[in-house]
């Protein structure tokens, strides 16, 4: 299996488990998958499915507009812009795109840098988890949060690895962590706004990374936006790919 | 550009509810609306309004009304 697939595969199925254990929607439409909440709220999305064409956008963009299916798409780039044309004339816009990268575990730097009076730990109890959903929420969900209740059945899943890097009890920046056929996905890297540029977020990110290398993973992979690409290339991760972000314009 | 800015201005209002005049540097830490998507409305209706497109990366890069109007000022070439 090539790098990319281990990085689509890995997303995916992050998304079908969290759907899964939140006891979520699922389905097909137009012969494309989805997952989550089709009537808003995280997660909902449509993933992949290849180049759609004509016939297969319409049936999507009214099934979007009717509430049916998720108005969010995650479909892999193939660089050519077809697919992004015939979107937007159904009025499914490119909101965004991810970075797929990609570590093999065998090449990471074992030397964790460390953060000055921090500590960096797995996430423990509820109340630890409502400071992390808080932090997270703060940081990255900026139109929308995360359910309180899908994450606590989360936290309890042998595959979903919180951490939390703390000082003097707050909660400085949080990370998640999905291993799948031991490839270790990273999610919701996420770092106090003003408590950026002292090496929290590389500090945290080492040591989940390190964890799990210790842990049996033979790969790390990860989806990252514009932010986040200078802190993973120091971290030893390369670009494979790319994932755009479609919206149904305006259906929430 | 004043042209410009009363039209984006008229747009803001709309999508937000905000009364214009604005400040350039009025941005999503001033209007609780002013969500992520609700970024991507903003700037549809902008484009829209002045019969232009934006790339992706510009649209995310526009952070600010001042930016927004410059923006759209370079692109349409007033």
């Amino acid at each position: 299996m090539n790098e990319a697939a281990h990085i689509t595969i890995n997303l995916f199925t992050f998304y079908a488990e969290v759907s899964r254990l939140g006891q979520l929607g699922s389905g097909t439409i137009g012969g494309v998958p989805w997952i989550g909440r089709p009537s808003g709220g995280w997660p909902g999305y449509l993933l992949g499915g290849g180049a759609p064409d004509a016939g297969q956008v319409n049936q999507i963009a009214a099934g979007m507009a009717k509430g049916s299916v998720p108005a969010f798409w995650i479909l892999e780039s193939d660089g050519s812009g077809t697919t992004e044309k015939l979107l937007s004339s159904n009025g499914i816009r490119m909101i965004n795109y991810w970075t797929g990268m990609y570590l093999e575990a065998r090449d990471v730097q074992m030397n964790v840098q460390t953060a000055p009076e921090c500590e960096i730990r797995k996430i423990s109890g509820e109340n630890e988890l409502d400071l992390w959903l808080g932090l997270v929420n703060r940081v990255i969900m900026t139109s929308g949060s995360l359910d309180p209740a899908l994450f606590r059945k989360l936290l309890l899943s042998e595959n979903f690895h919180f951490y939390g890097l703390w000082k003097n009890d707050e909660l400085l920046s949080a990370t998640l962590i999905f291993v799948h056929n031991r490839t270790a996905g990273i999610y919701f890297v996420a770092t106090d706004e003003i408590q950026r540029g002292r090496g929290y977020g590389a500090a945290i990110l080492g040591y989940a990374i390190k964890d799990m290398k210790e842990a049996g993973a033979e790969r790390l992979v990860l989806h990252a936006t514009r932010q986040g690409l200078k802190l993973y290339h120091r971290a030893g991760f390369r670009e494979v790919n790319r994932y755009d972000i479609y919206w149904l314009l305006g259906k929430r | 550009m004043d042209d410009i800015r009363k039209r984006i201005g008229e747009v803001f209002a709309e999508t937000f509810r905000v009364t214009p005049p604005l400040q350039d540097t009025l941005s999503s830490g001033d209007i609780h609306a002013w969500d992520s998507l609700n970024h991507i409305v903003l700037i549809n209706k902008i484009e829209e309004t002045f019969g232009i497109s934006f790339e992706l990366d510009e649209m995310l890069t526009m952070q600010t009304f001042g930016e927004i109007c410059n923006a759209v000022t370079k692109k349409t070439g007033r």
